[in-house]
């Protein structure tokens, strides 16, 4: 009788009961924290490139100012002249779309920003500057509602430098 | 195979294994405190990374902040920029963005020029304010007497 009670052969449905619930507890926590990890692994790629792409557009955009006889912004383009080139700047739902033609080549770049990203072209009463904001819409997140700048990355503002020299 | 209860155990005992059945309470004490501290750990990793992001996020707007004013400033004459650096200000944008922000600058003959330096520095909870940026103003020969 004691030995029986020692080595007992097979389990009690109380036992597999336990073991398989811990199992599913495991297993749904697991399959929770890797989905968030492969979400929040995506997030951090979108934000470093939104980072780096205001970095490149930021200091883009000052150096076509540099050389520009106007700046003219219309809705979504913003348009850079200068002595040799014409350059547009277009906006396309969460990108820019850069383009440099009236050379023997027409360059083409684009900056892409987050899928929440909003731009906003401005032109200045003057008519010689412009600026650029990109700023993000948090309406659907309310984690991020309470951020204090709402939402806004940067603001660029370029001003024509050739028609000031004039 | 030996299926006799009896002759297993004599078995295993003639082969001194231990025989365990369970977990004591201090293994799994210490498995739950490596839990907890390891999620402690996770959480308080990721809070901080946030912390980082908005950080370099505000210190990105104000590296554009600063870029908006010198471009500005570095157009004027020796004697406009030291009258505008008087009453320099940070734009609206920038005080909505960063708390309490302010900007100072100076003027400074130096073997190129005239140079501008202008500083911006913010309520933050990290250190890394002020910025600086520098920049020659650019009819500095014509003004500055030392050219």
């Amino acid at each position: 009788m004691k030995m029986n009670r020692r080595f007992k052969r097979g389990y009690l449905m109380l036992d597999l009961l336990i073991v398989m619930s811990l199992m599913i507890m495991i297993l749904s926590t697991t399959s929770v924290w890797l989905y968030k990890t492969i979400r929040y692994n995506n997030d951090v790629a979108q934000r470093d490139s939104h980072a780096r792409n205001i970095s490149r557009i930021s200091r883009q955009l000052r150096v076509d100012a540099r050389d520009a006889n106007s700046i003219s912004a219309q809705a979504n383009t913003l348009t850079i002249t200068t002595e040799k080139a014409s350059i547009e700047y277009q906006i396309d739902a969460n990108s820019i779309h850069r383009e440099v033609s009236g050379g023997e080549k027409t360059h083409r770049d684009d900056f892409k920003f987050v899928d929440n990203a909003k731009l906003v072209w401005t032109e200045a009463d003057d008519s010689s500057s412009a600026s650029l904001e990109i700023r993000r819409d948090f309406s659907d997140m309310s984690a991020e509602k309470t951020q204090r700048s709402g939402g806004l990355d940067i603001r660029i503002v370029v001003r024509a430098a050739a028609e000031e020299a004039k | 195979m030996n299926r006799d209860p009896e002759k297993l155990c004599r078995a295993l005992e003639s082969r001194s294994i231990p025989v365990r059945r369970g977990v004591l309470k201090a293994e799994a004490l210490l498995a739950s405190v490596i839990l907890v501290a390891a999620m402690g750990f996770a959480s308080t990793m990721i809070h901080r990374i946030n912390g980082l992001w908005s950080n370099a996020q505000r210190h990105q707007f104000a590296i554009g902040e600063l870029s908006n004013q010198i471009d500005e400033l570095a157009r004027l004459s020796p004697q406009q920029a030291t009258e505008a650096l008087e009453s320099i200000d940070v734009s609206e944008a920038c005080k909505e963005t960063l708390k309490d922000a302010t900007i100072v600058g100076e003027i400074k003959k130096d073997e190129l020029g005239n140079r501008i330096t202008i500083k911006l520095s913010w309520n933050d909870r990290k250190d890394a304010n002020p910025i600086e940026l520098s920049a020659w103003l650019q009819d500095t020969k014509s003004d500055g007497g030392e050219q």
